[in-house]
């Protein structure tokens, strides 16, 4: 008999303490012997705290040969579950997401009107504007609107082009830099998490 | 002609100077930082919108003349969200640049990492206050 199993990298079990196979593994198998594989407890988590796990490949395999000694498993996939245990539901208010949400986005606003003007005071840009104006028109002005207006159009185009969108409009169907930014940045938590999880497991055995 | 042209370089260093600089918040990680931090990685597109529009407003605030009568408690809550997204991004350069990491390795030393943030964050806000408040150091 063939099994096969594909764990994930990162399971969430909220306010449950029993972790079943088909949390942590996508499962082929006979279908007579699905149900079974399915229900199969891998982990009891011992301790109320809010805390990880870690569910290796081989503990899997260990669990599944108890209950079908003579079956040959394929594992393919990740090698290492990580098991985050939240004993409580976080929290769901609209109230607090929305402030949340408000705050971070005041900061990027403030944060990004300060950095453009830094930039522009770093590279006096002012001065480099002034220039252009009189290589053209021979006289020197303080900001030459002819100048600056397309800039400022030129600075949202350039961020609109850059992020793919504005709002729900979107230019193309790609994830944006920060979603992509956001998926490695979880991956490479995920990672780091699973090395110092193993690290500890084998400190203690 | 001359004011096409004009309108042209304009319009140009615009796009090329946004591609440069946002690519650099964009790659510094500090969204994700604080998307995650706060739980709300699923709205990052506002956060986008949030940075197109800071970014052009700082534009239009520096070159355009422009006065707001706002009172002096906004500016100073204005003045701490900078602040904040300044401390963000000098902590996301280092963490890029492998500072912290490097330095305890070099050190020989595997704890203590919340004893560096710390020292991290207090001096930068001593380097601040001493930036503003020393005679010498700020210098139109």
């Amino acid at each position: 008999m063939d099994i096969y199993i594909k764990p994930m990298k990162k399971m969430q079990a909220i306010q449950r303490k029993l972790i079943y196979l088909e949390d942590v593994a996508e499962i082929f198998a006979p279908t007579e012997y699905m149900e079974r594989l399915r229900h199969l407890p891998i982990l009891r988590i011992p301790s109320d705290a809010e805390r990880s796990y870690l569910v290796s490949v081989l503990d899997l395999v260990k669990e599944i040969t108890t209950v079908f000694p003579k079956a040959t498993i394929s594992a393919m996939g990740e090698t290492d579950v990580l098991i985050e245990y939240h004993p409580k539901q976080p929290s769901q208010s609209r109230l607090w997401l929305f402030g949340r949400i408000l705050f971070v986005s005041a900061v990027l606003f403030c944060g990004a009107a300060t950095t453009i003007m830094c930039f522009h005071s770093d590279t006096q840009i002012p001065l480099i504007f002034q220039k252009y104006y009189e290589i053209f028109y021979g006289k020197t002005e303080e900001l030459p609107i002819v100048l600056t207006i397309p800039y400022s159009v030129g600075l949202a185009v350039g961020i609109l082009v850059f992020f793919n969108h504005f709002s729900k409009i979107a230019l193309s169907q790609d994830p944006t830099p920060i979603e992509v930014e956001m998926t490695t940045y979880e991956n490479e938590t995920i990672t780091s998490t699973i090395e110092q999880l193993s690290r500890k497991k084998r400190d203690q055995s | 002609m001359k004011t096409l042209g004009l309108i042209f370089i304009g319009l140009a260093s615009g796009i090329a100077i946004a591609g440069g600089v946002f690519a650099f918040i964009a790659a510094i990680g500090l969204v994700p930082r604080m998307a995650q931090r706060t739980r709300t990685e699923g709205y990052i597109r506002i956060y986008e919108d949030a940075i197109l529009l800071g970014g052009l407003c700082g534009c239009i605030f520096m070159l355009v003349d422009i006065r707001l009568h706002i009172p002096l408690l906004f500016i100073g809550l204005y003045a701490l969200l900078c602040g904040i997204f300044v401390g963000v991004l000098a902590s996301a350069l280092a963490e890029v640049l492998n500072v912290m990491p490097i330095l305890m390795r070099r050190m020989r030393l595997r704890r203590g990492i919340i004893w560096f943030t710390v020292s991290f964050a207090i001096g930068k806000l001593v380097g601040a206050l001493a930036y503003f408040v020393l005679d010498g150091f700020y210098r139109m």
